[in-house]
């Protein structure tokens, strides 16, 4: 049996607090623990009534608690649910002075009667401090709301995302970094006539006819990356479930997915888009063939007549036969003009490339376009301020855009003036520039100079003849022999037009 | 002069029983009557002078403020005390605003003394 | 096994009316703890067997049990039950609806014995008071348990007798039922019905 004196060093030493009412509600005992979390005395408060020392108790359930434990031996459960901080009781770690209500320690309070004979009635009352499991709870608490609102946003996304995926018009299928299909959504589906479910985990390989030779799946991966698909649109065959073949663009990008590299790739069938791209080719050149054969027919004639070899014909009928053969010509230029713009640009012009000295392919122009020397009244001059310089071009093309630049430079100067024509090399390229002394360009049309059909008003037109295409042709062969073209002007002064191409790999011929 | 009458309304036999017993022990002059819900009530006072009621809440039926609502202006200078158990904030103003008396259950002497005062016999 | 006495009118409306009295007093105490109002009312009352208590509740649910042992003139067990959804209803609705189920998981215990433990003390106070009678009270027990387990659980024998009271709780968005049930020796039964005798004869 435990001695009094280890039940009292029991009573203060236990992390609890204690205290003992008699049966009148005023103090008798409390232990070290309300001593020390309240900074209150005991001696000071013995035989006080509680709701004296610790006044916010009157009316609250403390004290109810209190009264049916005394009249009615009735214990209370009072925890920290319900009633926070029924006592002021504060940390004695960091006691304020002030004893303000947001410092008082979290409690949980148990009430109940001790009865030790018929005439000797207490009421005792322990309180917890809980205030570390609040803290763990509220914690908890905060951590549940966050997962559940990440887990809430996610599904957003996700099904979001899916929603796209599923209702978009074009192709999308996701694949791993070995090509194996990861997900194949309803318009890819619909394209290729394979269900996703089938498609999962088979390779991609298998739907593009460019990497079906391949024999480890791995290396359609590193296929694309050397045809230069990954992250362009790029035109491939894809195949049908059914075998059948038909024209794509396909459009490929990486997405890292934490370690993982995945790629997405848009498909979508551009058979509608070159059956047009054919059908313009062929009418164009069906038309031009059949535009061509009798403007050839015809010019053949006039040109006969205005030869005089058949008749001799009068004058005035001469003048006008001759009127007809120019304008026979013309429309033979334009209508090959129009044949060289369209294969240009739809990458059908074949190119002989070769290397030349460029100072002999400028001399060789020069002597081309003597014609226009003569009729307008200029003379070229050709200034070589880089020698030796070697280009790899077409030879017919490479006239054909020396003749547009060196008859335009004629056609706009004033007469008896010179057109210079440089050579140099500058930046890695070499540069030929056709200086003129005559009108120059008006800013207004600077702008639009490149474009089809364009001339600084259509009475030059007439005057100076031309299809107004000279400068587009130009401009699209010069891109295709992967230099570039560009012009300076100034009213009143002239213009200079700067073709540039890049030094053949062979540097000197 | 009429000796003054009082009307216990209460579904519990037992508490009319308690009620009357307490009451009678005071004043055995009073003319005391029962009933057991809202309908009895009506139907016993029909045409008769009653000074005091002392009416319960919870009952079926129509509870012990309805019940008042519906008598107090028939008997203007009768006084009306209600008996609860539910000690709740909002019965003790509701019946504030009807200006009667609320007293809490249970009934005993203390309680019953409490009534009586009210009434002022 | 003894027959269950039955209660004669003026003894079922005593008791009503004491149950009723503690009810409306834990209903005040728990209408203050959450500043939310409650109302409970004590519909019936009647004797019967342990088991009915079982029969009562709904066996696909676990019963939730709160209860109290009291020692004096004579013994008795208080238990204050409800059905598991019910029991945890009754803490979400004074917890509050911001709290997860998580967390309302963690706590029902503690609510519930608290809770508890207020509706007993009321009831077994208003049986003190009206038998001028003090007993000595144990601290509640929290109990979590499947019907068949639940006889068990509360060491109660499937014959003893109890005095089964319906209870009817009024929260704010709902109603919901639970049952107090007091289980009482053969010895404390009769003096328990000695005592509502007593009473009785004092009022006539």
């Amino acid at each position: 049996m435990l001695t009094t004196e280890c039940y009292s060093n029991l009573v203060n030493n236990i992390n609890s607090g204690i205290i003992i009412l008699n049966s009148e509600k005023k103090l008798l005992h409390w232990n070290q623990w309300i001593q020390d979390h309240s900074q209150f005395e005991l001696s000071n408060y013995t035989n006080h009534l509680l709701t004296e020392i610790f006044p916010d108790l009157k009316n609250s359930r403390i004290e109810d608690a209190i009264e049916s434990a005394l009249e009615l031996g009735l214990p209370s459960l009072i925890s920290n649910i319900f009633s926070r901080t029924p006592f002021a009781l504060y940390n004695p770690g960091n006691f304020n002075v002030d004893k303000l209500n947001d410092d008082r320690i979290q409690q949980a309070v148990n009430i109940s009667r001790i009865k030790v004979d018929e005439d000797r009635v207490f009421c005792l009352i322990q309180i917890n401090d809980v205030t570390a499991s609040v803290a763990r709870e509220k914690n908890l608490e905060l951590q549940v709301k966050e997962r559940k609102e990440v887990e809430s946003s996610l599904l957003k996304i996700e099904t979001r995302q899916r929603a796209i995926m599923q209702t978009m018009i074009d192709a999308l299928i996701i694949f791993d970094s070995n090509g194996f299909i990861d997900s194949f959504n309803p318009a890819a589906e619909k394209l290729f006539g394979y269900s996703e479910n089938d498609m999962m985990g088979d390779n991609i390989a298998f739907l593009i006819e460019e990497f079906s030779g391949v024999k480890e799946l791995r290396e359609s991966i590193e296929l694309m990356f050397e045809l230069g698909i990954i992250g362009k649109t790029k035109e491939c065959v894809a195949i049908k479930c059914n075998g059948s073949q038909f024209p794509v663009d396909i459009s490929i990008s990486e997405i890292e997915l934490g370690n993982e590299k995945f790629f997405s790739a848009v498909i979508r069938d551009v058979s509608d888009r070159k059956q047009m791209d054919k059908l313009k080719k062929d009418f164009i050149t069906t038309v031009s063939h059949e535009l061509r054969t009798p403007l050839t027919s015809i010019r053949g004639s006039l040109g006969l007549l205005c030869g005089g070899i058949i008749a001799d014909i009068p004058k005035k009928a001469l003048d006008l036969i001759q009127v007809a053969n120019n304008n026979c010509e013309r429309l033979i230029y334009l209508i090959n003009d129009i044949l060289d713009i369209e294969k240009a640009t739809s990458g059908q012009m074949a190119f002989e490339f070769k290397t030349f000295n460029l100072k002999n392919l400028v001399e060789q122009s020069i002597g081309n376009n003597a014609s226009y020397a003569t009729q307008y009244n200029v003379s070229y001059k050709l200034i070589e301020e880089a020698k030796d310089l070697a280009v790899d071009v077409d030879e017919h093309r490479f006239q054909q855009i020396m003749s547009n630049l060196l008859s335009n430079a004629a056609k706009f100067s004033i007469p008896e003036s010179s057109v210079d024509i440089i050579i140099n090399f500058q930046n890695e390229l070499v540069e030929i520039d056709v200086k003129d002394y005559g009108q120059g360009i008006p800013d207004k049309f600077k702008e639009n100079i490149w474009n089809k059909f364009t001339q600084a008003d259509t009475s030059t037109t007439r005057e100076k003849g031309g299809t107004g295409l000279g400068l587009a042709i130009s401009k699209t062969l010069t891109e295709a022999m992967h230099g570039t073209i560009s012009f300076t002007s100034k009213e009143g002064e002239g213009s200079t037009f700067q073709l540039r191409l890049p030094l053949a790999k062979n540097k000197t011929m | 002069m009429s000796a003054k009458t009082l009307l216990i309304v209460d579904d519990s036999k037992v508490s009319r029983m308690m009620l009357s017993a307490l009451i009678k022990d005071k004043h055995p002059e009073m003319l005391l009557m029962e009933a057991e819900n809202a309908d009895d009530a009506q139907q016993k006072i029909e045409g008769k002078e009653i000074t005091y009621f002392s009416v319960d809440l919870n009952m079926p039926g129509l509870n012990g403020l309805e019940l008042i609502e519906i008598l107090k202006p028939k008997y203007p200078d009768s006084k009306f005390a209600l008996f609860t158990a539910n000690i709740q904030d909002s019965t003790h103003e509701q019946a504030n605003a009807l200006d009667i008396c609320c007293v809490n259950k249970p009934i005993t002497e203390e309680s019953v003394g409490k009534m009586l005062e009210y009434f002022n016999v | 096994m003894s027959d269950i006495p039955k209660l004669n009118d003026l003894e079922e409306d005593l008791l009503k009316e004491l149950f009723n009295l503690g009810v409306g007093k834990a209903a005040a105490s728990l209408s203050k703890m959450v500043t939310q109002e409650i109302l409970l009312s004590v519909p019936k009352v009647e004797f019967a067997k342990s088991s009915a208590m079982i029969e009562l509740l709904d066996s696909n649910e676990s019963i939730i049990s709160i209860s109290q042992s009291i020692h004096g003139p004579f013994d008795a067990k208080s238990i204050l039950l409800f059905p598991e959804h019910g029991g945890m209803e009754v803490v979400r609705q004074m917890l509050g609806s911001q709290l997860s189920d998580e967390a309302i998981a963690d706590l029902h215990e503690e609510a519930l014995s608290e809770i508890g433990n207020v509706v007993l003390n009321a009831c077994i106070g208003a049986i003190s008071k009206s038998m001028n009678t003090i007993f000595d009270v144990e601290i509640p027990k929290f109990n979590q348990a499947s019907p068949e387990n639940l006889l068990q659980a509360s060491n109660l024998l499937d014959g003893d007798t109890i005095l089964l009271i319906n209870i009817n709780m009024k929260l704010k968005d709902s109603d919901i039922e639970g049952y107090l049930a007091f289980v009482f020796s053969s010895e404390s039964l009769k003096k328990l019905q000695g005592s509502l005798t007593q009473l009785i004869n004092s009022l006539s």
